[in-house]
């Protein structure tokens, strides 16, 4: 099943992908999801960058309105994996998938999937705080805007629903018109989930979203997944694994491009089934 | 060079320390159990003194605990041997006081004990330093099977102990012992007892620090290994 840099190529029955109506999750009774809904469901998915895999064959069911953390050691592809939920490697030329991704049942690989209302259904924060050198009202409204919302009233009440989820409203409801590069990099970084935000996404994803923060900034992010995992799900990948920890219902464990390990997040670091899960979290090898 | 090196050698120290404890137990169990058979004060007070240095080892391997898991964040085996370490430190210095127990009552003892006390005492002091040595090793050596043992073995010793309690009954209403001193062998026999009790209590913590399993309060059927199917 190649996917090509014009688009990718899946063998599923397609269904497309309906902006307007986001389908419910449905629910599952796969343990390692917990029981709950699965709002992703990723099936025997590979992945090459070339001629270079990736990823080798992974399963991974992500429970709606929950948090997953994707941990492993440099390299094993959680980031890879991670930018596939939103179709964010279409752009790395070679680069092909094999296997499905899907958002609510939807194959989000389907040619007639439309890739910005995919990625308007799924965020995507970044390691580093990424504002546009603009003013901290013009970043949240961005993406309203060219989703077609003109109305200044109705654009205030997002912008300011948005800061306030994003935690963020009392430290700026003042200076709204100020430029966001003059932000500390904490607050940067919950402008950047403000204005993911402010698309109302079903999924958030989060690629180590606090490696660049000190521990009162980071405190305040994992506050915030805490916030909003009762309406978002959540995917984060982090190197930190009292973070993974702290923040995650279910964690996942890759290794050299595989799944190896998915469970519980209690299960995961406290009685891990896999060996090498043991030693990554107990950090005999990483 | 091994990874995290440091914290390895954290975890080997109390382990080191709990295997210290544990070996001070077992010379307190046997002790106590011969000072007040032999009515030997002397050996008492060494108890009573072993028991004061085993206090000491036991805040500060909590200490020691505490620090590893606030520098170190473990996780996974290393995070339930921890926890483990932590209750099965509180477990040893509990039995040190019951040891100290039985010895001082070789202070307010009138007589030595009868033959037919001093037999079946010894004999539950030895199967009660038994399981503390057992469920210790079953900790060093994390051996599940035989912390599974030695929670079997804990019947054994409830077992003797209500023979005792008959005994001591016996031996007050037949007048072969003085009310005073029959309160003393019971006071003893409950003792032992209760570190027998200890270390059943070390070994559902064994059981836990290997796979994960909290096997409190529960059955035997309930501390069966998991099936290999995981079910």
């Amino acid at each position: 099943m190649p996917m090509t840099a014009e688009g990718p190529i899946s063998t599923t029955t397609p269904t497309r992908l309906d902006p307007l109506q986001p389908q419910r999750a449905r629910p599952t009774d796969d343990p390692s999801a917990g029981g709950d809904a699965v709002k992703i469901d990723v099936r025997n998915v590979s992945f090459w960058y070339g001629a270079s895999q990736a990823l080798w064959d992974v399963s991974l069911k992500i429970p709606a309105r929950k948090v997953t953390a994707l941990i492993g050691p440099s390299g094993c592809g959680k980031s890879t994996l991670l930018r596939l939920l939103n179709r964010m490697n279409d752009l790395v030329p070679g680069a092909r998938i094999g296997g499905t991704i899907a958002l609510d049942g939807v194959d989000i690989h389907d040619r007639k999937t439309e890739v910005e209302i995919l990625r308007r259904r799924v965020g995507m924060v970044f390691q580093k705080p990424n504002p546009f050198p603009k003013s901290i009202y013009e970043n949240v409204a961005y993406g309203p805007r060219i989703q077609g919302i003109g109305d200044r009233a109705r654009l205030d009440a997002i912008v300011e629903d948005s800061l306030r989820r994003g935690a963020l409203w009392n430290e700026v409801k003042d200076r709204l018109d100020q430029s966001a590069i003059g932000m500390s990099g904490g607050q940067q970084q919950r402008l950047c989930i403000a204005r993911a935000l402010a698309t109302a996404p079903e999924v958030l994803l989060m690629d180590e979203p606090c490696s660049a923060l000190d521990p009162a900034s980071t405190a305040k992010i994992e506050d915030l997944i805490h916030e909003l995992r009762s309406s978002v799900t959540i995917a984060i990948v982090t190197h930190n694994m009292q973070q993974a920890a702290r923040v995650s219902d279910f964690t996942a464990f890759m290794l050299v491009g595989k799944l190896l390990e998915h469970g519980p997040t209690e299960q995961i670091f406290t009685r891990p089934t896999k060996k090498e899960t043991e030693d990554y979290v107990t950090g005999r090898f990483g | 060079m091994a990874l995290r090196q440091h914290f390895q050698q954290m975890l080997a120290d109390v382990e080191r320390r709990l295997a210290d404890e544990g070996g001070l137990v077992e010379r307190a169990v046997d002790d106590s159990c011969r000072s007040l058979l032999t009515r030997d004060a002397g050996l008492a007070g060494k108890v009573v003194e072993g028991d004061r240095y085993l206090d000491l080892m036991e805040v500060e391997l909590e200490r020691l605990c505490l620090d590893t898991l606030a520098l170190q964040q473990p996780m996974a085996s290393d995070l339930r041997f921890l926890a483990g370490a932590l209750k099965i430190n509180s477990d040893l210095e509990r039995m040190g006081d019951l040891a100290c127990n039985v010895a001082k009552q070789t202070w307010r003892i009138t007589a030595e004990p009868v033959p037919e006390f001093a037999q079946p005492f010894q004999e539950l002091a030895d199967a009660v330093r038994s399981m503390v040595r057992r469920s210790v090793d079953a900790l060093l050596r994390r051996d599940a099977a035989l912390a599974r043992d030695v929670w079997r073995e804990d019947a054994g010793v409830d077992e003797r102990f209500r023979g005792m309690l008959d005994l001591c009954m016996r031996l007050m209403k037949s007048g072969r012992t003085g009310v005073e001193d029959a309160t003393i062998y019971v006071a003893a026999v409950r003792n032992m007892e209760r570190i027998g009790d200890h270390a059943t209590n070390i070994a559902e913590d064994v059981v836990f620090i290997v796979e994960g399993r909290i096997v409190r309060h529960n059955a035997e059927a309930r501390i069966a290994p998991p099936s290999p199917d995981g079910v």
